[in-house]
């Protein structure tokens, strides 16, 4: 009560401190206001009326959905026991929390809770998953590991195929399904899965926790990466984190929940940001296959604009050009050199991400912006200049200097 | 019987878009009265009361943790940045 009264005090000497407003605010980095400034002094420092770019990265990470805070705050604040204490009411809570939210995500995916270890994130259970490989080598052991959903370019791969194939092929089957999970149907049964990564902050829920689904029957050994006091069956130890996991749980439930509804809302969304760029403007490609994708991942190739220069002339927006864990090199993306795509083509692609809580107004505005800026760059471009002209640019001898 | 538990339906529909109001941010904001909006239209033509009653505790279900009633907006309030 006292700390919301103290902000809000801080707030009204903020808002009391700015100045006049902009007449047109513009979308950049926010300055933060020192939120430490000592309650309701009147000497607040200056802050510029701002607003933060639109979210249209939601492959790189997703918003807490409401509902899951809401699950965790208790966790947080009041439950903070220690789940492996087995003496007392605080550890008591903290363990059904942890196993209840072990049947959510489970029932996302339509497995056994025995079967879900938690781990703190899809790359964690990448590595255990692979290093079983590792640890059962036999000349008939191996291990298929795929995508369920690209992150890149949003292709769905053909799960339910890769799963009878290598059932029958008595081969282990792992799939990362981080960008899949709550986004279109998975059973890991139906689809022969033997082994799944899950992250928790993918399908609106806290960073820094994700799962493992290990199939028991027929059993798929695993060998633990880290080692410790034995918790998660020994195959995970450490503490499980009982608020990041309760948040996860409560993720998996909504995204159930919601799948139905956000898949659809999410379709009419991508169609229209699609639609719309494609009629404005002309030598604009979609990366991927266009029937087996998932709708909240687009990938579009602009050609003769480079890419860097779209996403910076983009700054109202904040999107991507491709992976955030490659995003640190130049080189274009490995995805798009997979499948074929050009060169120069793969230079200028963007990525669009659509989410839960996207808006058909923010779809608008970015359609807007990416034509304004593409033309614009294309005015720029002599490449541009010389296919108006009817050349063909592959066709060109460049001098070596 | 019928009357009052339409009353009762819209007034928990009414009060839930005046608290989704609040959220500064403007995603959940968006969202929260969109999909409450959504939601209430397509159960709409629901008839049988114990069903209705099944739903109208959904709605109300994840706003359990919060002793003081429906303000959970105010939460958000603090990290979306003022």
């Amino acid at each position: 009560m006292l700390l919301r009264s103290a902000w809000r005090r801080a707030a009204s000497a903020v808002t009391a401190a700015r100045g006049a407003r902009p007449a047109v605010p513009t979308r950049e980095l926010r300055l933060r206001v020192a939120d430490h400034a000592p309650s309701g002094t009147a000497a607040a420092p200056e802050v510029e009326a701002v607003l933060r770019p639109l979210y249209m990265d939601v492959q790189a990470t997703t918003p807490l959905d409401p509902r899951v805070l809401d699950a965790m705050l208790p966790y947080l604040v009041n439950y903070y026991g220690n789940p492996h204490s087995r003496t007392h009411a605080y550890g008591w809570e903290s363990e059904a929390a942890v196993e209840r939210a072990r049947q959510q995500v489970a029932s996302l995916i339509g497995a056994d809770p025995r079967e879900i270890i938690f781990t703190s994130g899809a790359t964690e259970s990448n590595n255990i998953a692979v290093k079983e490989l590792e640890a059962a080598i036999q000349p008939d052991t191996s291990l298929v590991s795929v995508m369920t959903v690209n992150n890149e370019i949003g292709v769905k791969q053909p799960i339910a195929e890769i799963g009878r194939i290598c059932s029958s092929k008595k081969v282990y089957f792992h799939t990362d399904a981080a960008q899949a999970v709550g986004k279109i149907p998975l059973d890991v049964n139906d689809m022969k899965i033997d082994l799944m990564s899950i992250s928790g902050h993918k399908i609106y829920g806290p960073k820094g926790v994700g799962a493992i689904y290990i199939r028991r029957r027929p059993r798929v050994r695993v060998e633990a990466l880290q080692s410790g006091g034995g918790q998660e069956r020994g195959l995970r130890s450490g503490t499980v984190p009982t608020p990041l996991v309760v948040g996860m749980g409560a993720a998996c439930e909504v995204a159930q929940q919601e799948m139905e509804y956000d898949h659809e809302r999410i379709s009419k969304l991508a169609e229209r940001l699609t639609q719309k760029i494609m009629k404005s403007l002309p030598d604009v490609v979609m990366n991927g296959d266009p029937e087996q994708h998932y709708p909240g991942c687009i990938n579009l190739s602009f050609a003769y604009v480079e890419g860097e220069s779209l996403l910076m002339a983009l700054k109202d927006v904040a999107l991507s050009s491709g992976s955030a864990c490659t995003s640190a090199s130049l080189e274009p993306s490995y995805v798009l050199r997979a499948i074929g795509t050009d060169e120069d083509l793969a230079h200028s692609s963007i990525r669009f991400g659509i989410g839960r809580f996207t808006t058909e107004e923010e779809v608008d505005f970015t359609v807007e912006k990416c034509i304004h800026h593409v033309k614009r760059l294309r005015e720029m471009s002599p490449l541009w200049e010389m296919v108006q002209d009817g050349i063909d640019l592959k066709s060109i001898k460049w001098t070596q200097h | 019987m019928a009357a009052s538990s339409r009353a009762l339906v819209l007034d928990l529909y009414r009060a839930m878009l005046r608290e989704s109001k609040h959220f500064s941010a403007y995603n959940y904001r968006m969202y929260a009265i969109r999909r409450i909006r959504d939601a209430f239209r397509e159960n709409k033509n629901v008839k049988d009361p114990v069903e209705i009653q099944a739903l109208v505790n959904k709605a109300k279900r994840p706003w359990n943790h919060f002793s003081t009633g429906p303000h959970w907006s105010t939460v958000f309030d603090r990290q979306a940045g003022h």
